[in-house]
């Protein structure tokens, strides 16, 4: 897999150009009025969790761990499905 | 994988119904990681046992077994997270070993949950999430951090609460948050972040009966490679939010942080902080 990087579909001037306004987007910065920092952190704190949608992972039911899961498949004469990964896939950190 | 192929009904319904699934996490099975010495003899058969029989076999896999036990398959994950493929591969054994559907076998729960901690504890969850001009991976990460108890005065002010006052919450307790501000790259080990420049301040927008609403203004500038090997890629990123508390005693209630227009490699991210519950 690789990630979405943009590198490799346009010039490299362009790509500058494109991190030079990202950049700058971070840095320049109109302070959010008092009255307003309350409804706007909690708009965006509300906008950004993770929604059900996007933790369907939680709908799979995980074994704890291979020994768990060679016992039941044994018992159930299912067969293990086992992902490895460097990580935490629980977490989107992987 | 993640949001990708286990995130796909048809994958879901597939491994509940006729597999026995579970997830290894590498660094658990490695050096000192908390995984005992049978499961990771078991793994180490397992990873064995598919190389011996000509099965595709490394350390970001998906594997599959018999119900004795024996290892009848292999695929990289670039194969796994194609949908069908990873399909294919489960109808196929689904089909030769016979396997009749049923219910999973272990009761689906949520898999991202905030650590237990000691009472007192303030623990902050984290989301990371792609919002434009790539730069990341797509999907949600998230991460829990907590605060112990003897920890929590740190991130308030001393002495009697004014209005209009201004303090800077512990910059060491500010970083451990910090270090986790990032998008879905494959770098996540938090140790290699660097903050270059790092900033919090709160400032009291009001004191009723007790309770202290502050704003909280910040902003950090941090390196963090997309993968493990430097890059020199950076975080930079402003941060506002509110943090509300005790003023007698110095129970914080709520603490929340929203990134302004963070930018990492070329595109932009947000990261949403929340104090839980």
């Amino acid at each position: 897999m690789k990630p979405m990087h943009i590198l490799s579909l346009v010039p490299l001037c362009l790509v500058i150009a494109a991190s030079s306004v990202a950049f700058s987007h971070a840095v320049e910065r109109t302070p959010i009025p008092d009255a307003q920092v309350v409804p706007w952190t909690e708009k965006r704190v509300t906008e950004w969790e993770p929604k059900a949608s996007e933790r369907r992972f939680d709908e799979i039911g995980w074994a704890k761990d291979i020994r768990t899961a060679r016992q039941l498949a044994q018992s159930s004469q299912r067969p293990v499905f086992i992902f490895t990964m460097d990580g935490r896939i629980n977490i989107g950190r992987c | 994988m993640r949001t990708g192929p286990f995130s796909q009904t048809e994958v879901i319904n597939r491994l509940n119904a006729y597999f026995v699934p579970v997830y290894v996490v590498n660094e658990d099975y490695r050096d000192n990681g908390p995984a005992p010495k049978e499961e990771r003899a078991e793994m180490t058969r397992i990873y064995r046992e598919a190389l011996t029989s000509g099965f595709s076999a490394g350390t970001v896999h998906v594997y599959l077994l018999d119900p004795n036990g024996k290892t009848i398959a292999g695929m990289h994950v670039a194969e796994a997270a194609q949908t069908p493929k990873l399909l294919a591969l489960l109808d196929k054994w689904i089909k030769s070993l016979q396997v009749k559907p049923g219910k999973p076998l272990v009761a689906p729960v949520p898999q991202s949950v905030a650590p237990k901690t000691a009472p007192g504890t303030l623990t902050l969850h984290l989301t990371a999430r792609p919002l434009s001009g790539g730069g990341s991976w797509g999907g949600v990460s998230e991460n829990w951090i907590p605060y112990g108890p003897e920890e929590i005065q740190g991130w308030l002010p001393t002495g009697t609460v004014r209005l209009g006052q201004t303090w800077n919450p512990d910059p060491a307790l500010v970083a451990r948050t910090y270090l986790h501000i990032y998008p879905v790259t494959e770098n996540n080990d938090v140790q290699k972040n660097a903050l270059q420049e790092q900033a919090l301040t709160a400032t009291v927008l009001s004191v009723n009966n007790g309770l202290v609403r502050a704003r909280l203004d910040g902003r950090l500038r941090m390196t963090h490679s997309f993968y493990q090997k430097e890059d020199g890629k950076v975080v930079e990123a402003n941060l506002v939010g509110y943090i509300e508390f005790e003023a007698a005693g110095g129970h914080i209630r709520t603490l929340r942080l929203a990134t302004e227009n963070a930018a990492y490699g070329g595109g932009t991210f947000g990261v949403a902080i929340r104090s839980v519950p």
